[in-house]
């Protein structure tokens, strides 16, 4: 997928958001609300096992005694939990083999989005499991992962096919007692992915989800389980994006990665959720809890370009529980117009010899709010533990706000950990430097963000470096202060 | 604990103390209080204080301090202690007492519910002095305060109001002692200071608590190209926490807050500190290193806010940690809050050990093992050490840091 | 009859699992400058940080005896008490540490060891002036840190300072000529020269003949995989600059 110098002057011509449609397909909504009754009929309408019934429900009812959480730095009126419909399938459910089997109305979105299946299918190897709502309508290149022992499949085919599996790891790393939005997920969730890598096995290819949020006034409730089983490696990588609308939509995901002795997993994000118009009317909610427990020397490695969503609250973390084990965290996060965005990464090291590396690059544009808040702990038995961290802020405006919250807490004196941080101003001298040379500002601007951020977009795969580079641009449009 | 046994302060209006009732029978916040989420205040809240004006100390000279120079004003358990004292008559400087005023202390009206120190101190204050320099005048001679803590249980709340005027500059020494008798005493205290247009000011901090607790609550006003440089030395104290608030209203001014902090066995040393940028083109700068001995624990929570409109400004926040045995724990939270874009703005914590390669080359040229690890913490606080310009008060801190 | 210094025997360390020195023997008299060469991860430095006392490595069977005493258990500064003395490959800085007040503690802590008091000021800074002119190092940068924001040279001239300094009997010298230009060299070499007496003795570790062109030894060992494999005078050390060092591995292979 290239972009041309056309396709900018386009999209500088057309600074509305991008990827603002609705896909026109019916949808079965479980009635507005939420008690104990929509809890088990989602439980039903998935013909969910009786353990999974009644984790829902504990999750539920746990759920019911928390607050939601108001700690971090951003503001947004809180969503109406009753108002939200906590269920919808596309209606034309039917078991799909191939891509001619898809409505045509998806085929449609997915090229508006400029996810060809078909052409990624023959060019890049990546096997997709597009989820529209909240269920899996296609699943590609499942039988090649079969052959290698690879599950890959939505959470529902998993909770039916492979409940053991599911059961074994499910709520293992994020428990649904962890926060307000994880135990609301636990309760609720509609579906997600499901990933295992066998032993040994090294994954051939990416491994790729697309969501999207299509129904108005339906939240999502995401929930994926990647398991990587001792000495495998899997690249998984998952983008979103969001068509426009004005009313607040709801986004609060769980992504639980289980990195066994000696596997690695990397997690690449590109989230461009619709963040709200120019007013800041609108936008989604992305209040997501992610986190990874890594083994003995094994790794998992979180990267994320975060452009969209109205209000986000998303600590992608590491437990570094077995020795010698390694956690990563890869960050751009920009802001632009009323965004607000508190995002940032915990690395707990519990395991001897564990290191751990976070790179986070903040863009603040237009008048929003853009947070960096991380914990480092290093617990008592963390022997050598170590850990750099560098977040960097870039500001665009003088409207906007570019903060940095790291905690560290070291109990272990063997350890050596490290954060450094700075906040400036886009350079007015590069600009200029720039600008002389014929380059227009807004291009100039893109160039030298992308500079600024190439660190991390560096970690990711290709695919999503392509994609991740525009999304950078068009996300800042119009922020010159 | 605060119990019906103390006294409000009849220093201070009456009807201020309805808002303090908040501390009868339990007392402070809570752990879940992002701002004390660090401290073990079920250390101060098992302690039932009393209020006990004795004086205990005969001689200043039984105490262990560096060689005192110029003012020498000695509040022990929260009165003012003429015998230890000595005051000079300096032109220019103008110091009185709370106690001797005709009017009632006026209550600060601008305390919110969680400045729970602040409002304690309001309420029960034992004493305060206030210190007043004239405009254009340089104050050469030193002024000590001594705060010393010297029975069991006494709780004491005192305050200082420096008052700098114009042109004006003061040397101010603090001492917050805890007599090495005493145990459990407490003394909360609060700073109050204002630095006028292009005056300056020079603040060192020495607290050694001993088996007693200290929390001091710092407030700094700046005027326009005033300048202020805080140095603060905490080297003992079962519970010591300093709260520094430094707003810097005018511009051109200069903000320096620098700290060396040593827990050692049980002790729990913390130092938050806030610098408010309200305006545009100033400078701030701060440095804090930790060295945490036995189990103690250090911690550093520093944060920047360059509010709107407030370009140009330059903040520098370093934090460096030693953490010298198992138990030992740091933590440490440096923030920046930005709101304006034109600005430079940095921060950096580390926290290790010490380098096991500087060891052996030390100890290769016949410096021993002890020896060697002084040298390098010697060579760790250097930068905060020298900021104070006095050899004699360096070579005393430096001692006590090494020999706590 | 020639007094032994300092006496190698079977030495073999380890680091980790991985062995080091294998097995090796060396005895140096006083008034001896021997030089050991050996190619890159032969134990070079190794041996050095080891006679220093580092603990890094682990000894696994041998001793060290120096003027007859088994030091092999000593503790560095010890060490340096009795005469021993590390030039090091990659001099340490020590950030807030001047470098007067290092070798001032440095120096009372080896007459504290020997019974004697302090070195009065005026006879420390007499003395630093005398030895600081030996090897031509700046007066600014005895004020300054140790090592830090020292150049390369600077550095190394600074190890043969605090080598006049402390005045030991044993010298070793690790890698002192790397990094530094021809005149740069000859100065150091020059300070280590004028220090030389019947008293003391050198090892010389390098890489490379240059160094003994001006410090010239009375032997030339080779050292190679964690034992001396070849001893000659200084004829060795120029053939091993014609031949390398391969011709060498075969020959102790056979």
């Amino acid at each position: 997928m290239s972009y041309t110098e056309k396709d900018l002057k386009e999209d500088l011509d057309n600074k509305s958001y991008e990827f603002g449609f609705v896909t026109d397909i019916e949808s079965e909504k479980a009635p507005v609300g939420l008690n104990e009754d929509i809890v088990r009929l989602i439980s039903s309408k998935k013909n969910e096992p009786e353990w999974l019934l009644n984790y829902r429900l504990k999750a539920f009812e746990v759920w019911q005694t928390m607050k939601e959480p108001n700690w971090s730095h951003v503001e947004y009126e809180k969503p109406d939990f009753q108002n939200i419909s906590y269920y919808a399938a596309p209606k034309k459910k039917k078991e799909l083999k191939s891509l001619d089997e898809v409505d045509p109305e998806l085929l449609k979105t997915m090229d508006k989005l400029g996810i060809s299946i078909e052409e990624q299918k023959k060019l890049s190897g990546v096997a997709v499991d597009f989820v529209m709502d909240s269920v899996s309508v296609a699943t590609s290149f499942k039988e090649k992962l079969g052959e290698l022992g690879i599950i890959f499949c939505s959470f529902s085919e998993a909770v039916q096919n492979h409940p053991n599996l599911v059961q074994k790891y499910m709520g293992t790393v994020i428990p649904y007692t962890d926060n307000y939005y994880a135990a609301l997920n636990s309760a609720v969730f509609s579906d997600g992915s499901f990933c295992y890598i066998p032993k040994g096995v090294r994954c051939p290819m990416e491994l790729s989800t697309y969501f999207r949020i299509n129904e108005s006034g339906t939240g999502q409730f995401e929930r994926t389980l990647l398991i990587a089983d001792e000495s495998s490696y899997v690249s998984y990588l998952e983008g979103c994006t969001a068509p426009q609308r004005d009313e607040n939509q709801l986004h609060a995901a769980v992504v639980e990665l289980i990195s066994l002795d000696q596997a690695e997993i990397k997690y690449s994000t590109v989230q461009n959720w619709y963040p709200g118009d120019e007013k800041g009317v609108g936008g989604v909610y992305n209040f997501v809890t992610k986190r990874g427990i890594c083994g003995y020397r094994s790794k998992i490695s979180w990267t994320q370009v975060e452009t969209g969503s109205a209000v986000t609250w998303k600590y992608p973390s590491c437990i570094l529980k077995g020795d010698y084990s390694v956690g990563e965290f890869y960050s751009v996060a920009v802001t632009n117009n009323f965004q607000q965005a508190d995002t940032g990464t915990k690395m707990i090291h519990v395991g001897k010899n564990t290191k751990s590396t976070i790179i986070s690059k903040g863009i603040s544009a237009g008048k929003s709010q853009n947070s960096y808040r991380g914990l480092v702990k290093i617990g008592k038995g963390a022997i050598n533990a170590r850990n750099f961290s560098q977040c960097d802020s870039l500001l665009m405006t003088d409207r906007c706000g570019a903060h940095t919250f790291p905690y560290i807490e070291c109990e272990n004196p063997s350890a050596t950990v490290e954060h450094e941080a700075t906040t400036s101003k886009i350079g007015e001298e590069q600009l200029f430097y720039c600008m002389q040379r014929g380059i227009s500002e807004e291009k100039a601007i893109s160039l030298i963000v992308n500079g600024y951020a190439k660190e991390v977009l560096n970690k990711l795969p290709m695919e999503f470096a392509v994609e991740a580079q525009k999304l950078l641009e068009i996300s800042l449009e119009g922020s010159v202060g | 604990m605060i119990t019906d046994k103390l006294n409000y302060s009849p220093l201070v209006k009456a009807e201020s103390n309805n808002a303090l009732d908040q501390f009868k029978g339990t007392l402070y916040p809570s752990k879940k209080e992002e701002e004390w989420r660090y401290s073990p205040l079920k250390k101060l809240r098992k302690i039932p204080f009393i209020n006990d004006s004795s004086f205990v100390v005969k001689n200043l000279s039984l105490l262990n301090l560096p060689k005192l120079e110029g003012n020498i004003l000695v509040l022990e358990n929260g009165r003012f202690n003429p015998n230890l004292s000595f005051i000079d008559n300096i032109q220019g400087l103008n110091i009185s007492f709370i106690s001797n005023s005709k009017e009632n202390y006026p209550y600060s009206t601008n305390l919110k519910k969680e400045d729970y120190f602040s409002l304690l101190n309001s309420s029960y204050l034992s004493e305060g002095i206030v210190i007043r320099v004239d405009g254009n005048a340089k104050i050469e001679e030193t002024v000590n305060v001594l705060n010393i803590v010297s029975s069991n249980n006494c709780l004491v709340n005192t305050k200082i109001d420096v008052f700098l005027n114009e042109n004006s500059s003061l040397h101010l020494k603090q001492y917050f002692i805890g007599n090495t008798t005493s145990k459990n005493g407490f003394i909360n205290h609060l700073n109050n200071i204002s630095i006028k247009e292009n005056a300056s000011l020079v603040l060192d901090k020495f607290q050694d608590l001993n088996l007693n607790f200290n929390i001091s609550n710092d407030c700094i006003n700046q005027g326009r190209s005033s300048k202020v440089i805080s140095n603060t030395f905490s080297t003992s104290g079962l519970f010591t926490r300093n709260n520094v608030t430094n707003n810097v209203n005018g511009e051109h001014c200069h903000s320096e807050l620098n700290g060396v902090f040593s827990p050692s066995e049980n002790e729990y040393i913390d130092n938050h500190t806030l610098i408010n940028h309200f305006v545009a083109n100033c400078k701030s700068f701060e440095n804090f290193k930790g060295i945490v001995k036995g189990n103690g624990v250090g911690v550093f929570n520093g944060k920047v806010i360059v509010h709107e409109n407030a370009q140009k400004i330059e903040a520098f926040q370093n934090n460096k940690n030693i953490l010298l045995d198992k138990e030992s724990i740091i933590y440490s939270k440096p923030e920046l809050e930005i709101y304006a874009d034109d600005v430079k703005c940095s921060h950096g914590s580390t926290t290790g050990q010490f380098d096991d390669e500087a060891i052996f080359y030390l100890r290769a040229r016949g410096i021993s093992l002890k020896k060697s690890k002084e040298l390098m913490i010697l060579g760790f606080i250097n930068e905060v050490i020298k900021k104070c310009n006095n050899i004699d008060y360096q070579d005393f801190i430096i001692e006590r840091l090494l020999n706590n | 009859m020639k007094e032994v210094l300092i006496d190698i025997k079977d030495l073999e360390c380890k680091i980790g699992d991985q062995k080091i020195l294998k097995g090796l023997n060396l005895k140096v008299n006083k008034g001896e400058i021997h030089a050991i060469m050996g190619p890159n991860g032969s134990g070079k430095s190794t041996l050095s940080s080891l006679l220093a006392g580092n603990d890094n490595y682990e000894i696994t069977n041998g001793s060290i005896f120096f003027e007859g005493e088994d030091i092999t258990d000593l503790s560095p500064e010890e060490r340096s008490w009795k005469g021993v003395f590390l030039a090091f490959q990659y001099p340490i800085e020590i950030p807030g540490v001047s470098n007067i007040n290092f070798l001032r503690t440095a120096l009372n802590e080896k007459n504290k060891f020997f019974g004697k008091d302090p070195i009065p000021a005026k006879d420390f800074l007499k003395m630093v002036s005398e030895k600081s002119a030996l090897v031509g190092l700046d007066n600014k940068l005895k004020n300054r840190s140790v090592n830090e924001g020292f150049s390369g040279g600077e550095k190394k001239r600074n190890e043969i300072f605090q080598m006049a300094m402390l005045n030991p009997k044993l010298s070793i010298l690790d890698e002192t000529d790397s990094g530094l230009d021809i005149d740069a060299l000859k100065i150091v070499a020059g300070g280590v020269n004028k220090l030389k007496s019947n008293e003391n003795a050198t090892i010389v570790i390098t890489h490379y003949q240059r160094l003994l062109d001006y410090i010239v030894p009375d032997f030339v060992h080779v050292l190679h995989d964690g034992k001396i494999v070849k001893t000659g005078d200084k004829n060795l050390a120029l053939e091993l600059e014609k031949k390398g060092y391969d011709w060498l591995k075969i020959n102790s292979l056979n």
